[in-house]
């Protein structure tokens, strides 16, 4: 994605936030989605007895901006997508690394920064129910 | 002026027995500022769930052993939801009959710790004797106490005969006596009263704003409880006639152990009308293929709405799967129910919350 395509699909994510907010939508929680050399986060709102979800992919590089200035139930959940998949959120402490350094770096990303190549997942045999 | 000191409590205490870091800014006997810090204990599940969809039944209930049978079932019905499978009528019923048991023994083990941290030990005692007769009929149906193994991607894995119907109706019978003498105590004894009233104040707004679920919530008066949701139905609850949400208005600590009290009797009746529905039939449908596609699946846990997301890629192996906890969502209005109180009344305060730390560091 180039700069302007990234501050693009923000610009629009963010205005859907922003409508959420207006529409009295209550924030529930996101879920990143880990795609390689893109982040995938699904934002997901309860309104009016039904589940509506925000998207926004942008790539790990770009900063994802916090929505707790609308939502401030969402801060510990987007300080949880810093710990757990390196995002880049302004103003959003990681909870884990309790001493700079010393916490596993992005542990829920498939290609982590810094780390080894991981291996190829294991086919997991058929589990018996 | 008061000087400010600093009281962390956590993440190990001796009377917080789970790993949370509470920094305390507190002037003479007033709190005047909390910083909550979690994460001490992460166990890494959902990384651990990117595993074979149907060991996840089973790894599901090892995130928390209060809410297992809630945990597994928020799981379960992802997974079905991907699938496109509808288990039959009678295993939903199972399901939400456990569902409603777990609620039981859950309430009344923090109605029990509420008392502790009050030092109302009789009390205690008196909860935790009664969640025996609970933890019996879980034991009945599915041969365990903590992590019952009942569901199964399709329905439920155990059925339930005529006889041990019978058994848990007698059961239940002691609760009717049991909790009206609980439901006394706790809205007329003067120790219990004193304490907690008008303590830990949670206005309807904050507890809005800060995305406060389940008896934190429903106390503040937010209607929010997700066996109510038509538009999202989950278990048996939409066969169901007895259910309706508690709603408090107060929003103090002794309305958010009220609400929990008076659910206990909306369970009693939602078990009861579930036994009285249960026909023969079959208990799971066969499931072919893997899961391929993402959904989102919500149920209303003992402590708030429990939340899964399930992504899969037509592999044994998930893609991912992410869980939001009801003590998750519940640790933020932690800070304004504290701020202003005296240091005495932290613990019943933190514990009205039912704060659950190995269900929020998973």
């Amino acid at each position: 994605m180039t700069d302007d395509a990234v501050k693009a699909a923000i610009a629009k994510w963010r205005g859907e936030i922003e409508g959420m907010k207006k529409a009295g939508a209550r924030f529930v929680v996101l879920a990143a989605v880990d795609h390689l050399d893109d982040l995938e986060v699904i934002y997901l709102f309860h309104h009016e007895g039904a589940l509506k979800e925000v998207k926004l992919t942008v790539p790990y590089e770009a900063e994802i901006p916090s929505i707790t200035d609308l939502y401030p139930s969402a801060g510990f959940v987007e300080r949880e997508m810093v710990d757990l998949f390196g995002a880049k959120v302004p103003g959003a402490a990681p909870f884990l690394e309790l001493t700079e350094g010393s916490g596993i770096v992005a542990p829920l990303r498939k290609k982590r920064p810094g780390a080894a190549p991981a291996p190829a997942p294991a086919t997991p045999k058929q589990g018996v129910s | 002026m008061a000087r400010t000191t600093v009281v962390p409590i956590g993440p190990q205490h001796p009377v917080l027995v789970e790993p949370i870091h509470l920094r305390f800014e507190v002037e003479e006997e007033v709190v005047v500022g909390l910083t909550p810090v979690i994460g001490y204990n992460h166990r890494g599940i959902e990384k651990l769930m990117e595993n074979d969809w149907k060991k996840n039944n089973f790894l599901s209930e090892r995130v928390c052993g209060i809410c297992s049978h809630q945990h597994s079932t928020c799981y379960t019905q992802a997974v079905e939801r991907v699938m496109g499978v509808e288990p039959p009528e009678r295993a939903l019923l199972i399901r939400t009959l456990l569902f409603e048991l777990q609620r039981i023994h859950s309430h009344l083990l923090i109605i029990g710790l509420e008392a502790d941290a009050i030092g109302y030990e009789n009390l205690f005692m008196q909860c935790w004797r009664d969640r025996e007769i609970v933890m019996r009929i879980v034991e009945l149906i599915s041969g365990n106490r903590v992590h019952y193994s009942m569901n199964q991607v399709g329905g439920v894995r155990r059925d339930i005969d005529d006889a041990k119907v019978k058994e848990i109706e007698a059961a239940l019978a002691a609760f009717d006596v049991r909790f009206a003498d609980l439901d006394a105590i706790m809205r007329k004894d003067p120790t219990w009263v004193k304490r907690l009233k008008g303590i830990g104040v949670l206005t309807r707004q904050q507890a809005w704003d800060l995305g406060a679920v389940g008896p934190v919530a429903r106390a503040s008066g937010v209607d929010y409880d997700v066996r109510s949701t038509r538009a999202h139905p989950y278990g048996a609850y939409h066969m169901l006639k007895s259910f309706k949400p508690v709603i408090r208005e107060d929003g103090d600590t002794w309305s958010r152990m009220m609400c929990r009290m008076e659910e206990l009797w909306v369970t009693l009746k939602i078990i009861r009308e579930i036994l009285s529905l249960m026909e023969p039939g079959p208990i799971t449908v066969e499931v072919k293929g893997h899961p391929n596609g993402q959904a989102w699946s919500r149920v209303e846990a003992s402590r708030g709405e429990l939340v899964y997301f399930v992504k899969g890629t037509g592999k044994p192996a998930l893609d991912r799967v992410k869980i939001r906890t009801p003590t998750f969502a519940n640790i933020p209005p932690l800070v304004p129910m504290l701020m202003g109180c005296q240091v005495a009344d932290i613990p019943p305060i933190v514990t009205a919350i039912d704060p659950c730390i190995c269900c929020t560091d998973r």
